[in-house]
């Protein structure tokens, strides 16, 4: 650009280089965004799918843990279950269930109860509710039996069990213990197992209960959580938290009872539609599995095998919460590994943007050169085409000037050499005369010769005007009609009484710009041919027309006279003094200035003519008309 | 060479006057005929084709002529040449002293020369007495 710019173009150019460099911006902005934006589509899929994966992995380990802390309280139960079902078997009598001679079973059921760390009581209760038989765990771990024997007919444990089966296992809800009505301080956590006890007949005696302290599994479900842990009971009431608070709630009296379903009432319902299920709530995600008592120890031996049956309304649900920074921060160094790949993928692409686009614009800058360069060769070929086209007019007008005056060199040499010859033959003779007679008679011939010289002169003198002219000539619009009305008007003498048919007709074109001279001249010739040379054996019709031909105006000066053989007269017929017609006066000048006259003025002149038919006289003039 | 009989075919008045006039100083003896184009002069010929008295020895021919010119009028003749009882030199009249009329005159057999125009009155006597030549003729100029 700047290379064809120096100098003048300038300005422009400087205002060039602006577009330039805002599309120079545009292109990078444009391709940065074509380049960057699969990657970052791409980037964001990768963190959704990150968080998907990672979230799906965590919800299956968490349930994983779940289900295995139901497996350990499962574990844990066993035993308890066992126990029971080792007591119930025992072969009690009836004399056992009397307080007064049941001292004997005290090695027997202290001896269990020590190697049982868990259970905190083993009581055998009769029908009427009344313990018969108590040993307690002390808090140091000591067994004590405990001769302050209460009265259990109101309790729960106590009314659920009245009406055990044989072989029928009972396990109470988790909760707190009370000693006679009063809940036991520090709060101790337990489960009641209670199995019917029969005599040997078949006779009810009465209950064993055994009190399953809960405290340390319960303390083992809260230790090892990573995350925090719920654990509630069928209605919702927190049985384990976090950090401790609510637990019990619904038993401990003047403490605020909400169930956790209460506490979020918005999940309640889907937390309850499964038995195993995790939603998302607030960013947070909840864990929950239930572990249905009956269900879970269904799987033991003793349930499976139809030994014994189990009866209790137990109904744990396990909940594990992640709250949504425990969440994000699992998810941070990934989204962090995604955030510094995309800082680097939109430097690289920056980079190869602002490359490609800068190359583009090169691209185009040559391109646009290039067209600038086509452009202005193009205009030098058309400059020199049409310079081509003026050499090639000048060509032809010197060819024509040259053959104008080879003509003119001709017409000198032969026309004028005869009669001078002839001149100093007649001088010679006229010397020689013997007298006045003879030289007199020598007079007439000179005298015929200089008129002829003189013509030729004249004639000449036409015809070098004609071809000096040609520059001069005043070229103007002439309507055809009215000329050559004009022009026929000078014949109208002869047209009439001869009654020669004059037809026109000008409908392909009216006008032309020619030398009105030149052209009324020549009218008058081919107008005057045409009348000289009619067949007067005939009808005379002479018909003048305009019509195209390859582009130019053409007019057509046709006659039905005597016509001219071609053949032999052909080359001679536009020539200077050439007849070719005995008897009709004719000087041979005529067709020779109509030529001359239109060739000056770039047209031309075509014959054609049959001998007895007519002569058709056809003027095609230059393309520029 | 008092006997010989000639044609010239030639528009030019003048020409044919001095023509006459010298001749007529030369020799009364010589006859002269004049034809003012080929036209008339091959009618002519075509009329008297075996009266041989009424036949010229020696026909110039002028080449530039109105209605039948010089080269036509050889052509007409070389058509005519069998029937002629009568051997007939024939020589062209040209004002051309073009290099390539001389060499299209040379190609014609029934030309037995050719004389360039102007001719003087000195050159016409000097030309009649060489006539007819056996050779190739022409004047110098």
């Amino acid at each position: 650009m700047s290379l064809l710019c120096i100098g003048r173009c300038s300005d422009s150019n400087i205002r060039f280089n602006h577009i330039i460099d805002f599309n120079l911006l545009k292109r990078l902005l444009l391709k940065f965004v074509k380049y960057y934006l699969p990657i970052l589509i791409l980037s964001v899929l990768a963190v959704f799918w990150l968080y998907k994966k990672e979230h799906k992995k965590l919800i299956s380990l968490q349930q994983e843990e779940l289900s295995d802390t139901k497996q350990l309280i499962v574990e844990l139960l066993k035993p308890m279950i066992a126990s029971l079902y080792y007591w119930e078997k025992y072969n009690f009598v009836a004399s056992d269930f009397d307080p007064e001679q049941n001292a004997h079973l005290e090695k027997k059921i202290g001896d269990f109860v020590i190697g049982m760390d868990s259970y905190n009581q083993f009581r055998l209760i009769d029908l009427s509710g009344k313990e018969v038989y108590r040993l307690n765990r002390q808090d140091d771990g000591k067994i004590v039996k405990s001769l302050a024997l209460q009265d259990k007919a109101n309790r729960d444990y106590f009314k659920e069990t009245t009406n055990l089966k044989k072989n029928q296992i009972y396990l109470s809800p988790l909760n707190l213990n009370r000693e006679n009505g009063v809940l036991e301080l520090p709060y101790k956590p337990m489960i009641r197992g209670v199995a019917p006890i029969f005599d040997a007949h078949g006779a009810r005696l009465g209950i064993v209960v055994i009190n399953f302290s809960a405290e340390r599994f319960l303390n083992l479900l809260k230790k090892d959580n990573l995350y925090s842990f719920l654990l509630l009971d069928r209605f919702g009431n927190y049985l384990v938290s976090k950090d401790g608070t609510n637990e019990f709630a619904h038993l401990i009296p003047n403490s605020r009872n909400v169930t956790f379903y209460e506490e979020h009432p918005d999940m309640a319902d889907s937390l309850r539609s499964k038995e195993s299920i995790s939603l998302y709530k607030n960013g947070g995600l909840w864990i929950k599995t239930e572990l249905d008592f009956k269900n879970e120890l269904a799987q033991t031996p003793l349930f499976q095998n139809r030994l014994a049956d189990i009866k209790t309304n137990n109904k744990w649900v396990l909940i594990k919460h992640l709250d949504s920074k425990i969440l994000n921060a699992r998810l941070k160094s990934e989204i962090i590994t995604i955030l510094l790949i995309n800082m680097l993928a939109i430097m690289v692409v920056f980079c190869l943007s602002y490359l490609e686009a800068k190359s583009d614009t090169a691209k185009k800058k040559y391109m646009q050169a290039l067209e600038m360069i086509n452009k202005e060769l193009e205009d030098k070929t058309t400059e020199l085409e049409n310079k081509n086209n003026t050499l090639a007019v000048m060509q032809n007008k010197l060819e024509l000037r040259n053959a104008q005056l080879l003509e003119y060199n001709n017409i000198v040499a032969h026309n004028l050499r005869a009669p001078t010859t002839s001149v100093s033959a007649l001088v010679s003779m006229l010397n020689e005369s013997k007298d006045y007679e003879e030289a007199k008679s020598y007079f007439p011939k000179l005298q015929k010769i200089t008129h002829a010289i003189n013509t030729l002169v004249d004639d000449l003198l036409v015809y070098v005007r004609i071809l000096n002219d040609d520059d001069q000539v005043d070229m103007e619009n002439i309507d055809l009609e009215p000329l050559i009305e004009a022009t026929l008007d000078l014949y109208v003498e002869t047209l009439d009484k001869e009654t020669i048919d004059v037809k026109t007709d000008f409908s392909a074109w009216k006008e032309l710009t020619f030398s009105k001279i030149y052209l009324q001249s020549i009218m008058q010739n081919l107008i005057s041919n045409a009348i000289k040379y009619r067949d007067p054996n005939n009808k005379s019709v002479i018909f003048i027309r305009t019509l195209w031909e390859n582009h130019r105006k053409v007019l057509v000066v046709e006659d039905n006279g005597v016509g001219v053989d071609l053949d032999r007269y052909g080359r001679d017929i536009f020539k200077l003094y050439k007849r070719f017609h005995r008897g009709l006066s004719g000087k041979g000048m005529g067709l020779f200035l109509v030529k001359t006259q239109l060739e000056s003025l770039n047209a031309n002149i075509e014959v054609t003519s049959k001998l007895g038919v007519g002569t058709t006289f056809k003027i095609i003039f230059d393309s520029y008309e | 060479m008092n006997d010989l009989s000639f044609f010239l075919i030639d528009d030019d008045e003048i020409f044919q006057f001095i023509m006459r006039n010298t001749i007529s100083e030369i020799s009364p003896n010589i006859k002269i005929q004049f034809f003012s184009d080929g036209e008339k002069g091959i009618e002519f010929l075509k009329h008297n084709l075996g009266t041989a008295t009424n036949l010229p020895d020696i026909i110039l021919l002028d080449v530039n002529m109105p209605f039948m010119d010089g080269w036509e009028f050889l052509n007409e003749y070389k058509s005519l040449q069998t029937e002629i009882k009568k051997d007939i030199n024939i020589y062209l009249l040209t004002s051309s002293n073009n290099p390539n009329d001389i060499a299209m005159a040379k190609e014609i057999s029934t030309l037995s020369g050719y004389l360039v125009k102007p001719i003087s009155k000195e050159g016409i006597k000097k030309l009649i007495g060489h006539f007819p030549t056996d050779e190739w003729y022409h004047n110098d100029f």
